[in-house]
């Protein structure tokens, strides 16, 4: 059988549309999740400290609360963070263990449709729907 | 303590890169200038063991490496010395532990009868009560010698020591492309992948991008090493396995074959985060700001693999796709100047890369034309190593690696003060055109 091929919420934290005429922040994506697994994965408190300043906070909590009402994440980032093992724990399981498989992203600004197939988010668009002059 | 390094002689460009990348990893101390590409056994000198077992965790260019106890004259002299250090072995001497000999010699191999001489050594080794145990002993003891070259009679050094351990070279065997599961046409050497891995500094709990990823051949080392690794690929078939195989007398992809199904035979899963149908060129796929530690990539030069990023060709009639029809389909792909591919993923590693963050990349040269001036450059970014791989007799690739060292200034992009690839160059020149 097939290993899934998914897309964890990790990866839609880092994606944007910005590159779109007439998208000027392109973030963060909306995520309409159809076809949601769950994984178990092994807790690696260096990798998620190294990704919790790397990672935009607000949108990983609205966007794990979109897919599942269980997230007990804080409105902020708790200042204690880096010690907060509980709240490590449940980043970890937001951003490694959710995992989609099925479904589509939304660009907040032109209302453009990435599909996501087989865990592979699709952002190809047509040249015409590029800005001419991409952001480095 | 004076340690004894080993070094395979495959690939002599890449091991000073090698080496310090890895030393880079683990904070650890070191003059290059103690490195050449010449000789093959090198005495470093380390505080203590620490440094040399974490270099041996990682290098696939290091054979083994030991502590150093002896550098006899000759094989003679080196009994007389164990003799005179009796009091040294009797701690290894034991009924409850293990030895073996083992013995090489660099520069010569013709004549030389290696099982005979690890007999005698361990002979004379003075050891009442120890036993040989050739599959896993509790402690190995090298002899090394090192001749001029094949003819010499006398070798020129002989050095005895205590194995550390070895290099990382079985990784070569455990990540072989014949038992991997879905390999692509262009899909690295697993040597050459983990060198790069260790060249561009991956340490564990990076986060790792390649932009070209294809099967993911240069993200399974970075994922070994403990980093987490996310692939960017245009070629909606490439991504989802399906299609010709590359396999020799295979014709289609199979069921089985999947970018994620490598990193699960290989019980990489938790490193693999995801791979995104995405268009190498365009940066603003990934929100503004540094995300990444590492970026390593293997860009297409248009021979065994097209290169590619989404744009028009001459359009034809029947072309026209209606404006509902947008997000079902997979755009058309222009070629892709080669030329521009490097200077974009500089200009990418420029602005996604965290300060002291690496890309490493192959970069593919006319061994003619090449002068540094061919080399890409930014302003954020510099180039720490460059090393050297034949390909054919006119074309060669490099493995260019650079390190951000600040933000860039707006205006600020990638070049190549004098562009020798443009123009399908690299591809006549293969051909021999």
């Amino acid at each position: 059988m097939t290993p899934f091929q998914t897309m964890r919420l990790l990866t839609h934290n880092f994606l944007s549309s910005g590159f779109l005429k007439n998208a000027p922040t392109g973030y963060p994506l909306k995520l309409n999740a159809i076809k949601i697994e769950t994984k178990e994965a092994d807790f690696d408190e260096k990798f998620i400290k190294n990704m919790i300043p790397k990672i935009n906070y607000e949108c990983l909590k609205s966007t794990a609360l979109g897919i599942d009402s269980n997230v007990h994440l804080p409105d902020a980032l708790p200042e204690d963070w880096e010690s907060n093992e509980a709240f490590l724990k449940e980043v970890h399981r937001v951003l490694m263990c959710v995992e989609i498989v099925e479904g589509e992203l939304q660009c907040p600004d032109t209302g453009r449709i990435f599909p996501i197939r087989d865990g592979i988010p699709n952002m190809l668009v047509q040249e015409e729907e590029k800005m001419d002059e991409q952001p480095e | 303590m004076k340690f004894l390094f080993v070094f395979n002689q495959t690939h002599p460009d890449f091991r000073i890169a090698e080496f310090l990348g890895i030393c880079r990893i683990f904070d650890i101390e070191f003059d290059p200038e103690q490195l050449n590409t010449k000789e093959h056994v090198f005495i470093f000198e380390f505080p203590d063991s620490s440094p040399v077992k974490k270099i041996l965790s990682r290098s696939v260019i290091v054979k083994f490496a030991c502590e150093l106890l002896f550098e006899p004259t000759s094989l003679d002299n080196l009994f007389q010395i164990f003799e005179e250090n009796v009091e040294y072995f009797r701690q290894f001497d034991s009924p409850d532990l293990s030895f073996k000999c083992k013995f090489l010699s660099v520069n010569r191999q013709h004549g030389i009868d290696y099982l005979n001489r690890e007999r005698i050594i361990a002979d004379k080794i003075p050891f009442d009560v120890c036993n040989v145990d050739l599959k896993t002993p509790d402690n190995t003891f090298c002899a090394i010698e090192v001749y001029k070259n094949n003819d010499s009679e006398v070798p020129e050094r002989i050095f005895f020591g205590k194995m550390i351990a070895e290099g990382q070279q079985k990784l070569k065997r455990i990540y072989n492309l014949k038992d991997r599961l879905y390999i692509g046409n262009t899909t690295m050497d697993p040597e050459l992948s983990f060198i790069q891995a260790n060249i561009a500094g991956i340490k564990a709990g990076d986060l790792v991008l390649d932009p070209f990823s294809g099967t993911g051949g240069l993200l399974i080392p970075a994922a070994h090493f403990g980093a987490y690794v996310v692939g960017a690929e245009i070629n909606y078939s490439i991504a989802k396995a399906i299609g010709k195989s590359s396999r020799h007398g295979v014709k289609y992809r199979n069921d089985e074959e999947s970018v994620e199904g490598n990193f699960e035979q290989y019980g990489l899963s938790d490193k693999y985060l995801s791979t995104i149908l995405a268009d190498a060129s365009i940066h603003g796929v990934y929100r503004s700001g540094p995300i990444f530690d590492r970026i390593v990539s293997d860009p297409p030069y248009g021979v065994r693999e097209k290169s590619s990023k989404c744009g028009r060709k001459e359009p034809k009639p029947d072309w026209i796709i209606k404006k509902d029809q947008y997000v079902q389909s997979y755009p058309e792909k222009t070629v892709y100047e080669l030329s521009n591919t490097f200077t974009d993923l500089l200009n990418l590693a420029a602005s996604k890369l965290v300060i002291g963050g690496c890309l490493s990349f192959w970069y593919p040269i006319v061994v003619q034309t090449y002068s540094e001036n061919s080399i890409p450059q930014h302003p954020a970014l510099k180039l720490i190593f460059n090393c050297f791989q034949p390909l054919t007799t006119k074309t060669a690739r490099r493995l260019l690696t650079y390190k951000k060292i600040q933000e860039p200034n707006s205006g600020e992009s990638g070049y190549i003060p004098e562009d020798m690839l443009s123009n399908g160059v690299f591809r006549q020149q293969t051909y021999g055109k």
